[in-house]
């Protein structure tokens, strides 16, 4: 899973980096629904976030400020 | 030679009114107008921004930078609001992320995009000073807890934390709105002749 913001570049570049991959993803655009956004902050406060199927959060890893 | 603003007279009366802006948030519109409600200003802090106003070269424009998903904007902006509205301040209201240019003006540090950014402008858009984020209060209180609750619950998971950081900071968050007023009077004493 995948949280997201639609103009964020850094969120822009990770689903990128992600198809280029070919790792399969689901997205949940955190500006879109307040129950999605409400979602990510039990996991962290900057997006994107990338939440891996074991628990683990892995915050913004494009490098590009969120 | 100073590059002039891109905050032109055109430029800020396209921004959104408060109702404008209300209008269209997608998210978090419950929390804007919670904290709406607790940034109250006192008599003393309306006097001080009607005397900034009226004071020459003294404040004719407010503008903020924000995003309607972020947890510090929904308690700055209503701060911005209400000294607008007491003052009889314009006020307009500019998301970051699709105003980058005007976001490149105000930069955390020089660095960073921190939302809100709440910018005071004379009448004729010269910065008088500009706010940025949360009061510093808030970031030490942030720590505190967070040190805290690592104490209190060494057991529980990042969620369980942060779970727990949300319902102790919500005590705070009426008192941060204070000291973003307070903090916002220091910079504009500092700037223009008034008490």
């Amino acid at each position: 899973m995948i949280y997201t913001i639609t103009s964020c570049p850094a969120s822009k570049q990770l689903k990128k980096d992600l198809v280029t991959k070919g790792i399969q993803f689901e997205e949940k655009q955190v500006d879109s629904r307040q129950e999605w956004l409400d979602e990510a902050l039990t996991y962290g406060d900057i997006v994107p976030m990338i939440v891996h199927e074991d628990g683990r959060v892995e915050v913004n890893p494009t490098g590009i400020p969120g | 030679m100073v590059k002039p603003s891109v905050v032109t007279k055109e430029r800020f009366a396209s921004g959104f009114t408060y109702q404008d802006y209300m209008a269209q948030v997608k998210v978090n519109k419950e929390s804007f107008l919670n904290f709406y409600t607790s940034a109250q200003l006192s008599a003393e802090d309306t006097n001080f921004f009607v005397q900034a106003a009226r004071a020459r070269e003294g404040i004719g424009k407010i503008l903020v930078l924000g995003e309607d998903w972020c947890p510090d904007v929904t308690r700055g902006l209503p701060v911005a609001v209400r000294i607008a509205e007491a003052a009889g301040i314009e006020l307009r209201i500019f998301p970051r992320d699709t105003n980058m240019d005007i976001m490149n003006e105000f930069l955390n540090r020089g660095e960073f995009a921190s939302i809100p950014v709440i910018v005071f402008y004379t009448n004729d858009l010269k910065e008088i000073c500009h706010w940025i984020e949360r009061p510093e209060v808030a970031n030490r209180d942030m720590a505190q807890i967070r040190e805290q609750i690592q104490k209190d619950m060494p057991t529980a998971s990042e969620q369980e934390l942060r779970s727990a950081l949300r319902l102790r900071m919500m005590g705070k968050y009426p008192e941060w709105q204070k000291e973003s007023v307070r903090e916002m009077r220091q910079m504009l004493v500092g700037k223009l002749k008034i008490k």
